[in-house]
């Protein structure tokens, strides 16, 4: 088989962090080779190279036998070379329309304009034609804000095979499908490996790297560990390749105590600026001691709710109360002096401010309150020292409260965000928002445990994730949530089917 | 004082009015343009105050020395490109803030001009001269049978007549070229134009340029279109306005120029006024009551649309 191409020694540095070190990557042409390693391995950064959005500091990228590195390569670059790149956070314009979103760039123009004048007649036809071919529906004159994630994703694999990509490259794409969507993904893959496309494939979810590879490469650190045959390999070689120690994510579950009712949301409205995520008469109850998970495909609503609930979006119609008192539409503040605590969905956002130190975003919450301020002004000495403890208390390396946020990984910048929530006394209840959303595995071990600690300790939890395996090990009772609706309602008495979870994901459920 | 009212109110309203709105409008529709390109890539670019003031002085000068409004009209524009040049090189090279930028540009250019007039024509205040050869203007004889026609179809200058074509080629190259689609996309996702192999930066940078050019057509035409003199600070906020009116009209040309009306017609009243006896200060400060009142309606408005689209209780 051809090589087509050929990435060596490749050196990048981030400014807190060697995100590739001497790593390298090949492929042959008609292949589907996946790239495997843990959150923060540096696979989304090797293949972002391969697609010219990095300039490398070292090293060599060979394709099609032609050394591109030797000159400036950008993503134009990579583009004209018939590389085509779906990445885990879309690149779509969100005002545009789908049409216009998988044109951009690489725009046919009328003839007699002097390329001028878009010819979105000849656009059209062209796209019907991938459409047709590999059988994913997409519709063109919607604005991209108003589709589904799921077709989100068409969208972009259009867009890439309509700039001619030879070689595509998709990071992390079943991670917001659902069980059934990611097998009509495969089976797309596999037509256009049978129509000479090569397929570079990046996730961490071994089931799914087994499934549909030829060839396996596994980064660990920010470095290349090794190319493996799929034929000759296994999930548990895997496993240890990339974490480079055997995995257990088996958390032994507390069991649920029959509590109280802690959070009792009734019949609520959210408005989005999104059609399908908005939220549409939902009621639940979260009880003392036990953990509600909310499972759905990301943009059915769940950020709306969590937002909605810590006060952060307002509510249109419903209530919503905490520990009997009703805490509709007031301040975050409020919210929270009533033993609200919340890992909020995006870290880097919300979570933390990354120019602040460790300390200053570990006691952010308490820092109005005794002791660590007096009449408006700082202690110091006991924030750092409560700091300290915490870090203890909670792992988080390295321990030195003094550091930027920014400079901590992703595992252990959340675990700050975690220790800020649960390590003040008097938290009723943990809004839990994707709380292991692109962090290690060893980090989500703990920070699971931690969810798990407090639940025990009766703190009631509501927890949102996108991640089905993370809700399986977590929850107590599962709802499920489609287009802003509770599609279905399980308890996990430990033989809930995936298959089933599946379905109420994508709308069918028994309420239908 | 009912009597007085009709009578100032009925020398106010005239058909003739409707000309010195237009009139009015066209340095702020020049204005407005600059804003509209540069948000269209999402800059704000609130420089156009001080270019407009560098446009105004060099015009005058050029036309002065050469004698060719022309010659005038193009220097101006081509300053304007400099000016935004400069700016673009620090903003998108060196990272400078734009807001910055702009703030340096707007008093350099109040503060300049004043300086060269008294150089170069040795006054101050303002510079009137008959040799400042102004931009013709297009009389149709065949209309002036009528006055009313007359004065609403004829008597225009040829900066004023050609920012009809000039705002409609702006809609169309921004809403149906692929240079408007790359442009627009960059300004809405950056991160997604760019992995489309769109090169921002030079989108942006072609964006500054050409608003810059703009702002410089808008101060030539002010000095020798609108009027033909220069005075100190005779810009007089228009570049605001212009950005005004380009948040009235979310940035598409077409309705950003029909909001700067309103502001052509708010100035042109209180033109009107002033003979009158009301306070001057009182009338000079109509078209910016304006500019408020209009900014506060779209803002208004624009929220209300979009709470009402966002709404969970509408039925979709």
């Amino acid at each position: 088989m051809e090589k087509i191409v050929e990435m060596n020694n490749i050196h990048k540095q981030f400014p807190f962090v060697k995100a590739v070190d001497g790593s390298r990557f090949d492929l042959y042409k008609g292949e589907i080779h996946s790239l495997i390693g843990e959150n923060g391995a540096g696979k989304s950064t090797m293949m972002k190279i391969l697609y010219g959005m990095y300039e490398i500091d070292e090293g060599e990228i060979i394709v099609n036998g032609e050394r591109v590195t030797d000159g400036r390569y950008t993503t134009h670059d990579a583009i004209a070379h018939g590389i085509g790149m779906v990445h885990q956070e879309f690149m779509l314009v969100k005002e545009m329309t789908v049409l216009e979103n998988i044109i951009l760039g690489s725009e046919p123009t009328k003839k007699g304009s002097r390329n001028v004048v878009i010819d979105f007649d000849a656009a059209r036809k062209k796209i019907s034609h991938y459409i047709e071919n590999y059988q994913m529906a997409v519709q063109m004159d919607k604005k991209v804000m108003n589709i589904s994630v799921g077709e989100m994703q068409r969208v972009e694999i259009i867009k890439a095979l309509y700039r001619g990509a030879d070689i595509l490259i998709l990071d992390e794409p079943t991670a917001v499908l659902t069980p059934q969507e990611a097998d009509k993904l495969f089976e797309i893959l596999d037509i256009m490996r049978r129509d000479g496309k090569t397929i570079v494939f990046i996730s961490h979810k071994l089931k799914e790297v087994m499934k549909i590879s030829d060839r396996i490469s596994v980064m660990r650190a920010s470095k290349y560990i090794t190319t493996v045959n799929k034929s000759e390999t296994s999930i548990p070689e895997l496993a240890t390749l990339m974490v480079g120690r055997e995995v257990f994510l088996n958390l032994e579950r507390t069991p649920a105590k029959e509590g109280e009712v802690m959070l009792d949301v009734r019949d609520i409205y959210v408005p989005s600026e999104r059609e399908l995520s908005k939220i549409r008469g939902i009621s639940f109850q979260v009880r003392k001691g036990e953990v509600l998970g909310v499972a759905g495909v990301d943009g059915n609503g769940q950020s709306e709710l969590g937002e909605a609930v810590a006060g952060l979006r307002r509510i249109e119609r419903g209530k919503v109360f905490l520990d009997g008192v009703d805490i509709t539409n007031r301040s975050p503040l409020k919210i929270r002096r009533q033993g609200f605590a919340h890992i909020p969905e995006d870290r880097n956002d919300r979570g933390l401010n990354k120019k602040h130190t460790f300390a200053e975003n570990m006691l952010a919450a308490e820092i109005r309150d005794r002791p660590y301020s007096r009449f408006g002004i700082l202690h110091t000495k006991k924030i750092m020292e409560e700091a300290r403890a915490r870090s203890e208390r909670f792992d988080i390396r390295p321990r030195n409260p003094e550091n930027l946020a920014g400079s901590l990984s992703g595992g252990n910048a959340q675990k700050i965000v975690v220790a800020r929530e649960l390590g003040a006394s008097g938290k009723k209840f943990l809004l839990a928002a994707q709380p292991t959303r692109g962090i290690d595995i060893g980090n989500i071990e703990g920070i699971r445990e931690m969810i798990n600690d407090a639940k025990a300790e009766g703190v009631a939890v509501l927890l949102i994730s996108a991640d089905l395996d993370e809700i399986l090990s977590l929850s107590d009772r599962i709802i499920v949530l489609y287009e802003g609706r509770i599609t279905g309602e399980l308890v996990n008495d430990g033989n809930v089917n995936e298959e089933e979870l599946g379905l109420l994901m994508i709308g069918g459920g028994k309420n239908d | 004082m009912n009597v007085s009212l009709g009578f100032v109110l009925s020398k106010i309203f005239t058909y003739s009015l409707v000309h010195d709105m237009l009139a009015a409008s066209v340095p702020i529709v020049l204005a407005c343009m600059c804003a509209v390109i540069s948000r269209q890539v999402n800059i704000i670019n609130i420089a156009a105050e001080g270019i407009i003031m560098f446009g105004c002085f060099f015009g005058v000068m050029v036309s002065y020395f050469t004698g060719s409004w022309l010659l005038a009209v193009l220097v101006s524009v081509l300053l304007g490109v400099l000016i935004s040049a400069i700016m673009a090189v620090a903003y998108l090279k060196y990272e400078v803030n734009i807001f910055v930028l702009g703030l340096c540009i707007n008093m350099i250019g109040t503060a300049c001009t004043r300086f060269l007039l008294q150089v170069i024509f040795k006054t101050s205040g303002n510079f009137v001269s008959e040799k400042v050869v102004p931009i013709p203007r297009i009389n149709l004889p065949f209309l002036s049978d009528s006055p009313v026609l007359s004065s609403i179809f004829s008597g225009y200058t040829v900066t004023e007549i050609l920012v009809i074509p000039l705002v409609i080629l702006l809609w169309f190259m921004l809403y149906k070229s692929v240079w408007g689609l790359q442009l627009r996309s960059v300004g809405l996702n950056e991160m997604a134009s760019y992995t489309s192999g769109i090169d921002v930066n030079r989108k942006k940078l072609v964006a500054l340029l050409l608003s810059g050019a703009f702002a410089g057509l808008a101060g030539a035409h002010l000095s020798l279109g609108y009027s033909c003199m220069f005075i100190e600070n005779m810009s007089g906020g228009r570049g605001y306005m212009g950005m005004a009116a380009m948040q009235f009209g979310a940035a598409n040309p077409i309705w950003a120029a029909l909001g700067c009306l309103l502001f052509g017609f708010s100035n042109s009243v209180a033109n009107r006024l002033t003979p009158y006896g009301i306070p001057n200060q009182f009338v000079t400060m109509i078209p910016y009551v304006a500019t408020i009142l209009i900014l506060a309606i779209s803002v208004i408005s624009q929220k209300i649309r979009s709470t009402r689209q966002e709404s969970s209780l509408r039925k979709s």
